[in-house]
């Protein structure tokens, strides 16, 4: 085989799918070779698709010692003689160098964006040595219509200033990681002797900030009180409670002031407004919207929604997910994409109806992509069966699709003000008159309808009783992924790409527990430190603004050497002064990790002696069990039987039958398990067969 | 000097985050006296015992009762 076309994909799927759509008989022969799978294509010419896995190089330290720090000198190397567990990485690397050998024409068809264009650049540049004569095919679907127009319209070069955004960015991160984690660990190792690992990154360090500030909002607040005033009044023989004309009353002697002024009182109907409010269709989804989306109606974790969209895109049944665009080009051919989805029965209905439209236009939002549209299904009938989540996560964006053709929805509000002497009480309602766009995304919008009596102005009405209820203000929300993100995006820190996995980061590295987004106190203390020796690091402002620069690149404003060199006098002097408080940090650090240990272990509080219930091993059998730590002060032998296999995580929860603690068993391939520890829980039969349902 | 409360360092009598917990207390105790007319210690019972106030300003209100009540013997 000699003087082929080389098409380097991204993902092996990926490369499947190029090479069908490619194949004059849709019949690309599969080869192997030391385990890596390529595929041979026939289009008149001979074409070679074959894949990487990611990411097959990395930024790497250039000699000396693997602890030392700072470091400042860095060159790119293959993954496999960096990370531990990229055995693969070797074969695919080998394999894409023999195939290079023969091949005359070379072209990169990795994801259209930051990480894949650096994915391709580093395999053509050091597998292949043909970056600069290099090929781009740019898609955003991988249906074969949108394979073979990019093949056919392949683009002359690589797009190198996004490649170098993406070299710099990595280098970036790999700067505050590598040196930062360093500073940190060593700095337990040379205070308290002890080896843990610990690090931080540039954009985890301010996102864990934002968890922090929340956490202690919560933990520092003060309730006050107030008062809400209400009526309840009888028109036409229904009863309906209306809200004072001041929704809260700050003082309660004016609340009681209130409620006695309208004691005994009838009221008169003094106004009736109508207003009729039109909502538009919601945008298209961009990765950001979709992920929040997600979690809002399903629970998905930002990651979860990412990993789903990728496999729908694999599918070839979504457009590519990363993007940061909420417009819809006619390009990408609205009736085709109704014609197709309306083949599925459950969306033949509204699609028929969509397609009687003369004109179809989206409802676009403002944000735009270079590289990609926002997401949109590609009408594709999936081939295989999806799991719940992807079958979830499809129809929701088939749904948002349809819903953007559609009409405003409008509802009518009504405002009925009710006078009871100089005191103005007010009831609202409102109906929907026109669904519009709505009834293209239920179930995943719904309006409460609340309908008023019509009544005239004048009329009198019969006020049953005039009461006050006595509130309290609330403490601010912890975040949850979905605001998390959102935040993220507000304060233009990380990239639609990462930020989903620097939340998932922090919570691996145990500064917040994986539930409910709350600070560990391992994730509290290193802020603390970062706070006060490492202010830069975690600054909001600092952060974005590398960010912006880094963007810049992209835009060709910006050199890769000159962030490069602002990095590292942003690092400098933070690790000297990370070096010279070592004593303290080391300290407080491993306190921490000491803390957050005893923490993990904690299950609950005895019921017998209050004391703390602890995961312990026996120190016979090795096996573990839940033991009172009254035991050591000889007051208490309270102890519970646990699973031997697999990970216990407490739950700070308590049983509602029994009191005791409930614990999380996470197992491989297992759902989690949560139950009581208590054998004899007189619930627990019934607990079993409802978690195994 | 070391947090009155937890003992950790301190910038006055409270460490950064109690500081920020009594902080709170003494500008919403002008709200609790507008609305109800409590004095200090009744305002801190209230506060103690209200499920909505956070774990830290709970803290320093428990400990700032032990000191009204000192004061008075
Ligand atoms: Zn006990
Ligand atoms: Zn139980
Ligand atoms: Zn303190």
């Amino acid at each position: 085989m000699k003087g082929y076309t080389l098409i380097v994909a991204e993902k092996p799927s990926a490369a499947r799918r190029i090479a069908e759509a490619l194949d004059v008989k849709n019949k690309p022969e599969l080869r192997k070779d030391g385990g890596v799978s390529y595929f041979v294509v026939d289009r008149g010419r001979k074409i070679v698709v074959v894949s990487a896995i990611g990411h097959l190089y990395t930024v790497t330290q250039q000699g000396g010692k693997k602890t030392r720090y700072p470091v400042f000198d860095f060159t790119w190397a293959p993954r496999h003689l960096v990370e531990k567990g990229a055995g693969k990485v070797k074969a695919h690397i080998e394999t894409i160098s023999k195939l290079a050998l023969e091949a005359d024409t070379f072209i990169d068809a990795c994801d259209f964006d930051v990480e894949g264009n650096l994915i391709g650049y580093n395999i053509l540049k050091y597998a292949c040595g043909k970056a600069e004569v290099a090929k781009r095919m740019k898609y955003s679907t991988l249906t074969s219509s949108d394979l073979v127009e990019a093949y056919e319209n392949v683009l002359p070069m690589l797009d190198f200033s996004l490649i170098e955004a993406g070299r710099t960015r990595h280098e970036v991160d790999w700067l505050y990681g590598i040196n930062l984690s360093r500073a940190l660990t060593g700095a337990v190792k040379h205070t308290c002797g002890r080896y843990v690992s610990l690090s931080t990154g540039r954009v985890q360090g301010p996102t864990l900030r934002f968890l922090v500030q929340r956490e202690e909002d919560i933990l520092c607040f003060v309730p006050t009180p107030f008062w809400t005033v209400k009526a309840e009044v009888e028109v036409d023989g229904r009863v309906y409670e209306a809200k004072y004309e001041k929704r809260t009353v700050e003082c309660k002697a004016e609340a009681v002031e209130i409620v006695e002024a309208c004691q005994g009182r009838s009221g008169k109907i003094s106004k009736v407004e109508r207003r009729i409010v039109s909502q538009s269709p919601p945008v298209p989804f961009d990765l950001g919207a979709l992920q929040r989306e997600a979690y809002r109606l399903f629970g998905f974790s930002p990651k979860r929604t990412t990993d789903l969209a990728e496999h729908l895109y694999l599918d070839a049944l979504i457009s590519y997910p990363r993007t940061s665009s909420q417009k819809l080009p006619p390009s990408i051919n609205y009736r085709f994409i109704l014609h197709s989805l309306a083949q599925q029965t459950k969306y033949e209905k509204p699609c028929l109806e969509l397609l009687r439209l003369e004109e179809l236009k989206p409802h676009e939002g403002k944000k735009i992509d270079p590289a990609h549209p926002a997401v949109y299904p590609t009408g594709n009938r999936p081939k295989r069966k999806l799991n719940r989540a992807q079958g979830k996560l499809l129809e929701l964006i088939v749904k948002r699709f349809l819903a953007l053709f559609g009409d405003p929805a409008r509802r009518e509000r009504t405002r009925i003000e009710i006078h009871l002497d100089d005191h103005l009480f007010f009831l609202s309602g409102s109906k929907v008159l026109k669904e519009g766009w709505m009834k293209f995304y239920k179930p995943y919008v719904h309006f409460d309808e609340f309908e008023l009596p019509s009544v005239r102005v004048g009329e009198d009405v019969v006020v049953k009783k005039v009461t006050f209820d006595e509130c309290f203000t609330k403490p601010p929300p912890r975040y949850n992924s979905g605001s998390l993100l959102k935040r993220m995006e507000e304060e233009s820190i990380g990239t639609k790409a990462t930020r989903a996995e620097i939340i998932q980061t922090l919570q691996k590295r145990k500064y917040i527990s994986a539930k409910n987004i709350q600070v560990t106190t391992l994730g509290f203390s290193l802020t603390e430190i970062l706070e006060k020796y490492a202010s830069t690091i975690v600054s909001v402002q600092l952060t974005r603004e590398l960010e912006e620069k880094m963007r810049s690149i992209q835009d060709g404003e910006e050199e890769r050497e000159s962030v490069l060199a602002e990095a590292i006098s942003q690092l400098k002097p933070v690790l000297a002064e990370l070096r010279r408080r070592e004593g303290t940090v080391g300290k407080t650090l491993n306190m921490a990790v000491q803390q957050s240990m005893l923490e993990e272990r904690t299950v609950g509080t005895c019921s017998k002696c209050k004391s703390q219930l602890m995961i312990l091993h026996s120190r016979k059998t090795g096996k573990r069990f839940v033991g009172c730590t009254g035991y050591f002060k000889g007051i208490c032998k309270t102890s519970f039987p646990l699973p031997q296999q697999g990970l216990i995580k407490p739950n700070r929860k308590s049983c509602l039958s029994c009191g005791s603690p409930i614990v999380t068993l996470i197992r491989r391939r297992r759902k989690p398990w949560r139950f009581c520890i208590n054998p004899n829980c007189p619930k627990k039969r019934k607990r079993e067969q409802a978690i195994e349902l | 000097m070391n947090c009155k409360i937890c003992g950790r360092e301190a910038e006055g009598s409270y460490c950064k985050v109690h500081g920020k917990a009594h902080r709170n207390l003494v500008e919403k105790f002008k709200v609790w006296k507008r609305a109800l007319g409590v004095q200090w210690k009744r305002y801190l019972e209230e506060v103690a015992q209200n499920s909505l106030t956070g774990e830290k300003a709970r803290e320093v209100a428990s400990f700032l009762l032990l000191e009204v009540d000192d004061s008075l013997h």
